[in-house]
């Protein structure tokens, strides 16, 4: 029997409700979320069950961390006195599971909650899709320039032709991802509540489709 | 339109602050919260940890004894003031319904 798998999930790093739901549902096919890493997620066989997760975002942490700093452990100590298991970290995002049948939610204050996502964006999340989104521009700006210049030269190198289609999925890939989450961010602080990250069914086929590129 | 910052207290703002009015630790606010008010309200240990952050920034509590990662912390006179506002506000609420509800119950 297997005791681990991993599979590519395309959520957004910061679509905390999609995540939840999904993991929820793999713990009930009785796979537990052990960690979550650039080549995909791990999985690890346990008994089906019905688990509750949380995600909470620690704006103060980073993926260059070795270990979770005092500070954090002592977030991680105040969620377990709540029934709140830390299941795996990854930067920012910090996954916790409840066996209990009604718990209390880590968060409580929607908009306190909006605030820390948000802090944790501007951290990590958007300043690397900004630079990444200048680069594609860039790539792109340079081969449009290539081809005004001079045309055969551009459209017979293709390492350059490459290189661009990769950079101009990277272009849209950016695009959507920082326009998705300033439109929940703004949705969010304007009904200082708590709402989904965004239209799952819209963004899910978005990031299937761009994998898939 | 948004609230600003500390202005006015949500309830589990005000709750903590009525919490730390004795030294207290911050974990042990997550029992007393639910005990104080017979289980209707309720803090996440999420929201306790940024509050009791935030308040320390704004010097509305202060850390008063370190043991390890156990934090103990009290009101300071800014804090007080606070929620000796707050207090004002919800009275002067509570004021106002009755003068309108009381009247009607009098016609």
């Amino acid at each position: 029997m297997i005791k681990r798998k991993r599979r590519i999930e395309t959520f957004s790093f910061f679509d905390h409700t999609g995540i939840c739901k999904h993991l929820e549902k793999m713990a009930v096919k009785g796979w537990m979320i052990e960690r979550l890493t650039n080549f995909g997620w791990i999985y690890r066989r346990i008994e089906p069950k019905n688990i509750k997760f949380e995600i909470s975002y620690y704006p103060k942490a980073s993926e260059f961390d070795p270990e979770p700093s005092d500070d954090q452990k002592t977030f991680h100590e105040f969620c377990a006195h709540t029934g709140w298991k830390l299941a795996c970290t990854c930067a920012q995002l910090q996954i916790f599971y409840n066996e209990l049948e009604n718990p209390i939610p880590i968060e409580t204050e929607p908009t306190l909650e909006v605030q820390t996502i948000h802090a944790s964006a501007k951290k990590s999340f958007i300043p690397a899709y900004i630079l990444l989104l200048i680069l594609s521009v860039l790539q792109c700006f340079f081969l449009v320039s290539g081809l005004l210049g001079d045309p055969i030269d551009t459209l017979s190198n293709t390492a350059k032709l490459f290189s661009t289609v990769c950079f101009f999925i990277l272009l849209i890939i950016c695009t959507v991802e920082l326009c998705c989450y300033f439109s929940w961010y703004g949705k969010a602080k304007r009904r200082q509540s708590k709402v989904s990250f965004i239209n799952r069914q819209a963004h899910l086929f978005y990031r299937k489709l761009s994998l898939l590129l | 339109m948004p609230r600003a910052k500390f202005q006015t207290l949500t309830e589990q703002m005000f709750y903590i602050l009525l919490c730390l009015k004795d030294e207290c630790y911050g974990l042990d606010i997550l029992d007393k919260v639910p005990s104080m008010t017979a289980g209707r309200v309720n803090v996440g240990s999420g929201t306790l940890y940024n509050l009791l952050e935030q308040f320390l920034d704004a010097q509305i509590i202060r850390e008063t004894k370190v043991e390890g990662r156990r934090r103990t912390y009290i009101l300071t006179e800014k804090g007080k003031d606070m929620l000796k506002k707050e207090y004002e506000r919800i009275n002067a609420q509570v004021t106002d319904y009755k003068n309108i509800f009381e009247k009607e119950e009098i016609v």
